[in-house]
């Protein structure tokens, strides 16, 4: 199609333009560019294409050096007390993490998630390692492995009959370093007390507030307050509420505006609730809390989601900029 | 589906809140005792959750709205936020994990910070099937309970192993210590959708 051939010219440039690439990925990104396009919009990679084969030889070797470092440690008391609970959390995680996708019950998988959320805790003391990170590393782990395989046979977890040790690696590698980029632009969504995933809740319910009051006066009467059902969607971004293809989908609009996953988020996450008021507001406490804590939204498809950023967007246009300025001073 | 029962007519409605370290099964026991289902890998849980479970206590119908919650420590500022209003804790380790069950004591201080001064307690030891892993023995679970004058329980969600029974003991005690202060009649059920962060008795009379 037009959009593939237009996908291909700037992203097989010499030097890849994220200006133009950016409004491009906002409507999604065909799945052979993909992996590609979020290692360049992550700046994983270098736009300039001459280099980036001698820079991902040298990320995956730091990559390796620091799992030597951190984590293949035979004598497991020279850890500090913090490391050794630090570790313990992400093995307990790793089999807790996304046990309905196939791929994901895979051992080599579960070793591949532990090593590198253990490496990014030892690596980012001030948040250390949180639950969600770890879901946050799922759709990374699923676009990675679908540049070499097919999407299916990635998400049922065929691959792994198939990937060789040394590629994994890589795919490992890559990982650990999208995502670390990814979480820099969110640090204080994960350090004590939060104050990143507090704020985007305010955020959200302020949105709320000026675009729909009856709902939000609703949710007030009921004693629902935002915090309980919007605390998991800033935690783990959604990962919880949708299918991972569709956050795969999210994704691609995330990272095509330039603070998506705490701006546009936002703007999300307000139409996501707003969505559903006439039947929110149809609801009482406890139906509202079991409703909000699972969103029947695990069947969307693209075509959900792709409404659903049209009408954040929307909000985007109509709000943007002013609602930081609110939450000042409410 | 939970629609259904949240309707059924009840006598008294009642709080309880489970706690404890990330992974001791919090989660589990809850799915078993609410669904009756179980699965090895459940998802953890962020933040809170809850769920609703009618029963039948001496004749009492009793609606038990139980909160689930996360056990890492960074999510220690919005899980302790609901501990008031909480009328019984569930308090579980893990008998296969030594750390878990020291957790204990600390989480016992927790309740006594942020809980009802009145609120009934109870100690429970999960994963009792196995029996291979098990590293705190149940006369050490039994001695700790005795020392903060609480039911203990050991239990296994797994295979279904006094999982109904520990929720049942803390509903009684819970039913009964109500019943003793003169609450828990069915006026009383509008009072009980607490929120965090306020008292119980602000919040019965915002209703």
């Amino acid at each position: 199609s037009y959009r593939d051939s237009q996908f291909d010219k700037v992203i097989h440039a010499d030097v890849v333009s994220l200006a133009t690439l950016r409004p491009l990925t906002w409507n999604g990104i065909p799945p052979p560019h993909r992996a590609l396009a979020w290692k360049l919009l992550l700046g994983y990679v270098p736009t300039n294409a001459s280099r980036r084969s001698h820079t991902l030889t040298r990320k995956r070797a730091e990559y390796r050096e620091a799992i030597i470092q951190h984590y293949d440690i035979a004598d497991q008391n020279t850890r500090t007390l913090q490391e050794q609970e630090c570790l313990r959390q992400v093995l307990v995680d790793a089999p807790r993490t996304a046990p309905d996708i196939p791929l994901f019950r895979n051992d080599r998988i579960r070793r591949l998630l532990s090593r590198l959320l253990y490496v990014w805790a030892m690596r980012h003391p001030a948040s250390s390692y949180v639950q969600g990170i770890n879901d946050l590393a799922t759709p990374l782990i699923v676009v990675f492995l679908a540049d070499y395989y097919p999407l299916h046979t990635v998400l049922q977890g065929h691959v792994m009959n198939h990937v060789s040790d040394e590629r994994l690696d890589d795919v490992e590698a890559d990982v650990y370093g999208c995502l670390t980029n990814l979480l820099a632009g969110i640090q204080d969504h994960y350090t004590a007390d939060q104050p990143g995933v507090q704020r985007m809740v305010m955020r959200v319910e302020e949105l709320v507030r000026r675009i729909d009051v009856d709902l939000c006066k609703h949710l007030a009467a009921e004693g629902v307050q935002f915090l309980q059902f919007a605390f998991k969607w800033m935690n783990c971004l959604l990962l919880r509420e949708f299918s991972l293809p569709c956050v795969v989908r999210l994704w691609d609009t995330y990272l095509s505006e330039s603070n998506g996953f705490e701006d546009f988020h936002v703007y999300v996450c307000a139409a996501l609730v707003c969505q559903f008021s006439a039947s929110l507001q149809t609801m009482n406490f406890e139906t509202l809390f079991a409703f909000l804590q699972e969103l029947p939204t695990a069947t969307w498809t693209d075509k959900e989601i792709e409404m659903l950023l049209s009408q954040a967007f929307v909000l985007g246009t109509l709000f943007g900029g002013s609602d930081a300025h609110l939450v000042q001073h409410g | 589906m939970s629609q259904a029962s949240n309707s059924a007519p009840y006598d008294m409605q009642i709080k309880l809140l489970m706690i404890g370290d990330s992974g001791v099964g919090k989660t589990c026991l809850l799915l078993r005792y609410a669904n009756d289902s179980f699965s090895p890998t459940f998802i953890t849980t962020i933040g809170i959750d809850f769920k609703i479970k009618n029963v039948d206590v001496e004749g009492t119908r009793i609606k038990l709205q139980i909160w689930d919650t996360a056990g890492q420590e960074r999510f220690r500022t919005i899980t302790t936020s609901y501990f008031r209003g909480a009328q019984g804790i569930l308090l579980v380790y893990d008998v296969t994990d030594r750390r878990s069950f020291e957790s204990i004591r600390n989480w016992i201080s927790q309740i006594q910070q942020h809980a009802d001064v009145h609120v009934n307690k109870i100690l429970v030891g999960n994963k009792c099937d196995m029996l291979d892993e098990k590293v705190v023995s149940t006369e050490e679970g039994q001695k700790l309970a005795s020392e903060f004058g609480i039911p203990f329980f050991e239990c296994s969600a797994k295979n279904d192993i006094h999982v109904e029974s520990s929720f049942m003991h803390i509903a009684k005690a819970v039913k009964d210590r109500l019943k003793a202060d003169g609450q828990g009649g069915p006026s009383a059920k509008t009072g009980l959708n607490l929120k965090p962060n306020q008292s119980g008795g602000k919040d019965k009379k915002c209703c």
